[in-house]
């Protein structure tokens, strides 16, 4: 060999050294050069030297996040990062959607990653879950009369405000209905407060037999219970209020062994047009009931 | 009905036949040399008769009415845009056409940018410096129009046969 081939593959070792030692040696100056094998071989070191710097260039942007690099495809390890790169992004979407509330994403190409991951958007899921159940149950709690299960006065303030909104502005009808259980302070006293309990119980489960599923039933008092018809006239609400009256009349609550037997006083009322707001339809209401209970109780009195 | 003259589309799913009942033996399924036999003999002969423009000119538009067809026959009960894609992500693995992921979805600018692995079309294919997926593109652009009920575009910017390791396209509302 030459002295001068030597001195060519010296600095192709030298070259070759440098990149091993994760430096970055300038590309081969290889002009000059005659055209034989040790040509070549710097030829294709400079090839290497720069796919090398083209891979490092890629993995650098990838490992802190720059997932718009252009990654050059001419190195077959180049592919496994443009893979890498197209996953990245993917996944940067896919939290996105996952922010925006869609727990349907799951990442399957990630290894261990990939269940850490989708672990964590089934709990994030199952903790939503919990959460919509605890806002139920609190909306349940806050709406709702404890001892009966029936909508509690706000809720029915509530509905009854809209009712009245909505049939005032479109010119529809709407019932209201009070009712007191007659002498309920008497069976308290003569038969105590559980038993008193389970009269309350038994009534509403009455009533909500009578009931369609639209019309809204709530205690508001003690023994106090209003309910309001949507879509009802003076008519129907009439024949709601007699049957309520009717079957709680026949009904018999067994409570501690004994056989109780009770009434109810119904005032009923609809929306006229020169109510200027809800509160003229249930003080009307509650006069009417008025009237039923000076009127010999068991009774319902319209108005 | 097949050999008929047109000048505009008639491909209705109904060409396809009762799969189940013509092929009560071998079943729905074929191997996918038999696909890219017949997509790259086509495109071999269509070339050959006229010209490269021609070639992806009828391969967009062929995809294009497949992906209308699909989007009718599968996806049409899918509004939400969210689960159009999950819908469209479980349709094309079932019929291992590719695995399907976004990469970004502009849904006030009707941009979005999608990548699929697997492809049907051009995974393991040679390099050859070329984006050779045209069917897909029309297919996606069929999918997108169909479900936006405007016309969409998509175009290919990356392939397996560019050194990429997925397919890429940028799907846009045509005059957006």
């Amino acid at each position: 060999m030459e002295h001068e081939d030597i001195e060519r593959l010296d600095r192709i070792s030298g070259h070759l050294h440098a990149l091993l030692h994760n430096e970055q040696p300038a590309l081969l100056d290889l002009a000059g050069h005659k055209e034989d094998e040790i040509r070549q071989v710097g030829e294709f070191v400079n090839a290497l030297t720069e796919a090398l710097s083209a891979l490092s260039k890629a993995a650098h942007h990838l490992s802190i996040g720059d997932m718009d690099v252009r990654i050059s495809a001419n190195l077959p390890a180049c592919h496994h990062l443009k893979n890498l790169q197209a996953t990245l992004r993917h996944l940067t979407w896919q939290t996105g959607q996952i922010a925006k509330g869609d727990f349907s994403q799951r990442v399957e190409f990630l290894g261990d990653f990939s269940h850490s991951f989708n672990w964590m958007v089934e709990q994030l899921e199952a903790y939503r879950q919990r959460i919509l159940g605890q806002n139920r149950e609190l909306e349940r709690l806050a709406t709702t009369d404890p001892l009966t299960g029936v909508y509690n006065r706000r809720y029915l303030m509530d509905f009854a405000t809209k009712e009245f909104l909505r049939s005032q502005r479109y010119s529809h009808v709407f019932s209201a209905i009070q009712m007191d259980i007659d002498y309920f302070k008497k069976i308290n006293d003569t038969h105590g407060h559980a038993v008193g309990d389970e009269v309350i119980k038994a009534f509403t489960v009455t009533c909500q037999e009578v009931l369609r599923e639209s019309d809204v039933l709530g205690r508001v008092g003690g023994e106090e219970f209003s309910i309001i018809l949507p879509e009802t006239d003076r008519e129907g609400a009439l024949i709601v209020a007699e049957r309520i009256r009717q079957v709680i009349a026949d009904l018999k609550v067994c409570a501690e062994e004994r056989i109780i037997r009770f009434t109810v006083s119904i005032g009923v009322t609809h929306l006229r047009q020169e109510d200027a707001g809800l509160e003229a339809v249930l003080r009307r209401a509650d006069e009417a009931l008025y009237l039923a209970k000076n009127g010999g109780r068991n009774k319902v009195v319209t108005a | 009905m097949f050999k008929e003259e047109r000048k505009a589309p008639q491909f209705d799913w109904s060409h396809l036949g009762d799969i189940e009942w013509g092929r009560p033996n071998l079943g729905p399924q074929t191997a996918v040399a038999v696909y890219r036999l017949m997509q790259f003999t086509l495109r071999d002969a269509i070339i050959s008769h006229t010209d490269v423009a021609t070639a992806n000119r009828i391969f967009y538009d062929a995809g294009l009415s497949a992906g209308k067809a699909i989007h009718e026959h599968l996806l049409r009960n899918t509004q939400d845009f969210d689960r159009f894609i999950a819908v469209l992500q479980e349709t094309l693995r079932s019929f291992a056409i590719g695995i399907l992921r976004v990469e970004s979805s502009d849904l006030l600018k009707h941009r979005f940018v999608l990548t699929v692995a697997e492809d049907l079309d051009c995974s393991g294919l040679p390099m050859s410096d070329e984006l050779v997926c045209t069917f897909d593109e029309g297919f996606i652009a069929g999918l997108f129009s169909a479900h936006f009920g405007k016309q969409f575009t998509a175009r290919e910017t990356d392939c397996w046969c560019t050194g990429d390791r997925v397919c890429r396209f940028e799907v846009v509302l045509v005059d957006a």
